[in-house]
């Protein structure tokens, strides 16, 4: 049992119990916080589904996939997400994939920068379908990615390549396109955005 | 090992793996749930900052505590082989070496004096929320819990208390190992390793059906034994083998995890005949998330046993644990998690003629309430209060509280102070233990015995001096209390002696690391702890075995790790440790060095040759005859990982 043996730990007692009081209260304040890279990255993958147009819209009973070559710290928080959300009004299922033969029922394929060796190859395989592909890696675009995420200054932004995109048969809306650090082949116009934010 | 071996045979001591909080590792982040991203706008997401460039988790990175997380790489390019291995990655752990078998694990000190019967007691060891600290004993058999070692995703070693979180024991640390879900380990992987004085074969593996995610593994080795000062065996080579696997559903309404392992050794003693250890253990782990709730629900059973037929002591443990926890938001500045648990206990032990335990068969129960709320009080500041309330079966309730301040100066600059209690709860060995010389009765248990308890006041600082430059550093002030002693069970006769709680005092110390990128391709990784003690016996108290029992400490130790990217698929990492001497017995402070040079020659192959111990051809950790000589190891590495 707690013995309370000097004045020091007495007043420590005495404090922990005028704090327990005073946060019971729930005095405060809204919170800065900060988050962990993945988590960042997890956010941005997801959001990004809303801001792109598929060319031909599936059985809107299955589910929109979200496909992840790698990291399972971003798989577990994109399956956060995923619960209760949905996206172009499909429930969304987020897996991760070990190979290219896994991904040809997915709309969406994150490749995490594990991956880099093979990058290309990769890309190329998925580009020809209608996958928006998104890197996580220097010069990620050349790859032939659609999207490629960055680190600047301890944030994560992201560029976007339209030909790409048009490659995939995607429509990248012009709000995505006025929030990327860099576009790369030009912001022509692009069909609205659609659903689910 | 100690209690129920040849060598220290009618020292104490026991195995085993155990009850332990599950993932409280996600409860004790203090990162916000990914949840509260999904709300914002691009162009604010943009504007988050974040923590870590680090690709593993980082979850404890905005945590006003002293952890160290080794990584998964870490443990990889070190080329360790064994738990104990990946564990001297951490600058604020100590591992001690004592025999080809016995390894010692301390942080902050207190660990142990195996010569008068104090074992490393006040560091809990919880792998995949499973503790693997002895109930009988109390301390950690380091020979039983292994992993396969690529399976480990990453090592959190907390210095300091975490009974808060993590219950009883948590006095000077907890070591979480966390393993890597199955959906991060599929494919084939086989690993080889050998070399003169070790010999390990590794098979796992991995595959996905539909929503489930599995892998299977086996794994076996046998180490050479260690010597004795005059060149001799030691006669305590070892082998063991175990098997286990992991399970992973991902479902809509959250995610569910089954695992479980069981392995046997063999470990040689002096004398006729070899100790044999075994166990097995399953766990299951249900974790869901919504908008505003996490919960999770967590039970297990671990069994283990262990017998030395030199002596034909012996025993066997069954564990059954349940653990229930929730963490949720309470309006904008509140996270609060809070959580219950139960556990048993049922354990058999084969007494010895020389070593009883009076009853040898018994149930021990432990349940636990416990609560932990993080207040932000303005952006930069976090007030985190929290207790739990564990009941043993030896000293009824034990409160342990913990209250912390951390404060986020900058982007790149923590602060954080604390004020903790933890407690070592009473085990058998300290209150049922009867040890006899000849039919004197030498030593008896204390069914009075008191926990040894620690209120620890620590402050810290954790931060980015500069870009590829990362620092932490903390110091603690520990007074402790109730610490064991032997004293006559009589006022009137010397024998029989019995434990008692007769030592008070302080201890305090500081550990520092850094992580330094000094280019793409080398990062140097300095680590340093030290521990100053001042103990003493209460008045009255017989002094008998010393203030030295505390702990046979080292002043300091201190760990350099280099690592270097050699070309793309090149790595070379040498790590250098020195440890200051030990007081009583004495023994030289000691330099050792490992390294570990590894070369993808194809996508499906790396080979490599590692070497331990590599200065001295053999070196004592601990003063003999308690340790044995710790030799030199080389050996080469092949592990193919087909696509």
């Amino acid at each position: 049992m707690i013995r309370t043996r000097n004045a020091a730990q007495r007043r420590f007692a005495s404090g922990m119990a005028a704090v327990c009081l005073w946060v019971g209260w729930g005095v405060c304040c809204p919170a800065a916080e900060v988050h962990s890279e993945d988590s960042v990255k997890a956010a941005f993958i997801f959001r990004f589904a809303g801001y792109v147009e598929w060319p031909r819209e599936a059985d809107a009973s299955q589910p929109f996939t979200i496909a992840v070559m790698g990291s399972g710290d971003i798989v577990m928080r994109l399956q956060t997400l995923a619960l209760n959300r949905t996206l172009h009004n499909r429930p969304v299922k987020v897996r991760r994939v070990s190979g290219m033969r896994d991904v040809a029922d997915a709309q969406v394929l994150y490749i995490s920068p594990q991956h880099r060796a093979d990058l290309k190859n990769l890309v190329s395989t998925a580009g020809r379908k209608a996958i928006l592909v998104i890197t996580d890696e220097e010069q990620g675009l050349d790859s032939g990615s659609s999207i490629n995420l960055l680190m600047v200054d301890r944030r994560v932004r992201f560029e976007v390549s339209t030909e790409a995109a048009q490659r995939a048969g995607l429509a990248v809306s012009s709000e995505l396109l006025s929030v990327a650090t860099r576009v790369q082949g030009g912001r022509s116009p692009q069909p609205p955005p659609m659903s689910s934010r | 090992m100690r209690l129920f071996n040849g060598r220290a045979s009618h020292c104490a001591g026991l195995l085993c793996g155990l009850a332990g909080l599950a993932t409280m590792a996600q409860a004790h982040a203090s990162e916000p749930a990914s949840e509260d991203l999904a709300v914002l706008s691009l162009e604010e997401l943009g504007n988050v900052p974040v923590i870590s460039v680090s690709r593993s988790p980082q979850l404890l990175s905005g945590a006003a505590a002293a952890i160290y997380v080794i990584s998964h790489d870490e443990i990889a390019r070190s080329g360790a082989t064994s738990l104990p291995d990946a564990l001297r990655l951490a600058p604020n752990l100590l591992i001690t070496q004592q025999g080809s078998s016995n390894f010692v694990a301390a942080a902050r000190g207190l660990g142990g004096k195996p010569e008068v019967q104090n074992f490393s007691n006040k560091l809990l060891l919880l792998i995949d929320g499973r503790s693997a600290y002895s109930p009988l004993y109390s301390g950690i058999y380091l020979d039983a819990p292994d992993l396969v070692m690529e399976d480990i995703d990453r090592i959190e070693v907390i210095s300091g208390p975490g009974a808060t979180l993590w219950g009883a024991n948590a006095v000077n640390g907890v070591i979480n190992v966390i393993t890597r879900p199955a959906y991060l380990t599929d494919g084939t992987s086989v690993t080889a390793i050998a070399g003169p004085r070790e010999q390990d074969l590794s098979v796992r593996h991995g595959g996905e059906i539909n929503e489930l995610a599995y892998r299977v593994y086996a794994k076996g080795f046998q180490r050479d034994h260690a010597s004795l000062e005059d060149g001799s065996s030691a006669e305590d080579a070892w082998y063991k083998g175990q098997v286990g696997f992991r399970m992973d559903w991902s479902l809509a309404a959250g995610t569910a995890t089954l695992q479980g392992d069981a392995y046997s050794g063999l470990e040689d003693q002096p004398g006729p005949g070899k100790q044999a250890i075994s166990g097995a253990n399953v766990v299951g782990r249900w974790q869901t998330h919504t908008d505003r709730t996490d919960l999770q629900l967590q039970g297990y059973f671990d069994h283990s046993q262990r017998a030395a037929p030199m002596d034909g002591g012996a025993f066997v443990l069954n564990t059954f644990d349940l653990e229930f926890q929730q963490g949720m938001n309470v309006g904008a500045a509140q996270k609060m998690v809070w959580g219950a648990g139960a556990r048993l206990h049922r354990y058999d032990i084969a007494n010895s003629s020389t070593l009883l335990f009076l009853p040898s068969e018994r149930t021990l129960q432990l349940w636990n309430i416990f609560g932990q709320d993080t207040v932000t009080l303005n952006p930069a500041l976090r007030l985190i209060v929290g207790l739990k309330l564990e009941h043993n079966s030896f000293t009824g309730w034990e409160p342990q509280p913990d209250a912390r301040l951390a404060w986020q100066v900058n982007d790149s600059t923590l602060l954080w102070t604390s004020v903790s209690r933890a407690a070592r709860t009473p085990t058998p060995f300290d209150a049922d233990v009867l040890e006899k010389v000849g039919s004197v009765d030498f030593l008896t248990g204390n069914k009075d015995f008191e926990s040894e308890e620690v209120w620890a006041y620590e402050l810290g600082y954790r931060g980015a001096l500069a870009p590829g430059l990362s620092l932490s550093v903390s110091g603690f002030y520990n007074v402790y209390d109730e610490l064991r002693t032997i004293e006559p069970a009589s006022g009137t006769v010397f024998l029989p002696l019995r434990w008692d709680n007769q030592m008070q005092g302080h201890t305090y110390g500081m550990t520092a690391w850094a992580k330094w990128q000094i280019a793409d391709w080398w990062r140097l990784a300095p680590g340093f702890s030290l521990l100053r003690k001042d103990l003493h016996f209460k008045p009255g108290a017989s002094g008998l075995t010393g203030i030295g029992q505390s702990g046979n400490d080292p002043r300091g130790h201190a760990l350099l790790t280099s690592s270097m990217d050699l070309g793309p698929d090149r790595t070379l990492d040498v790590s250098i440790r020195h440890v200051v001497s030990l007081p009583d017995p004495a023994l030289p402070s000691y330099t050792e060095i490992t390294a570990r040079f590894a070369w993808r020659v194809s996508p499906a192959w790396e080979l490599s040759v590692a070497g331990t111990n590599l200065l001295h051809a053999s070196h004592l950790e601990y003063p003999a005859t308690t340790g044995a000589e710790i030799q030199r190891n080389v050996v080469a590495e092949a592990r193919w990982t087909p696509r």
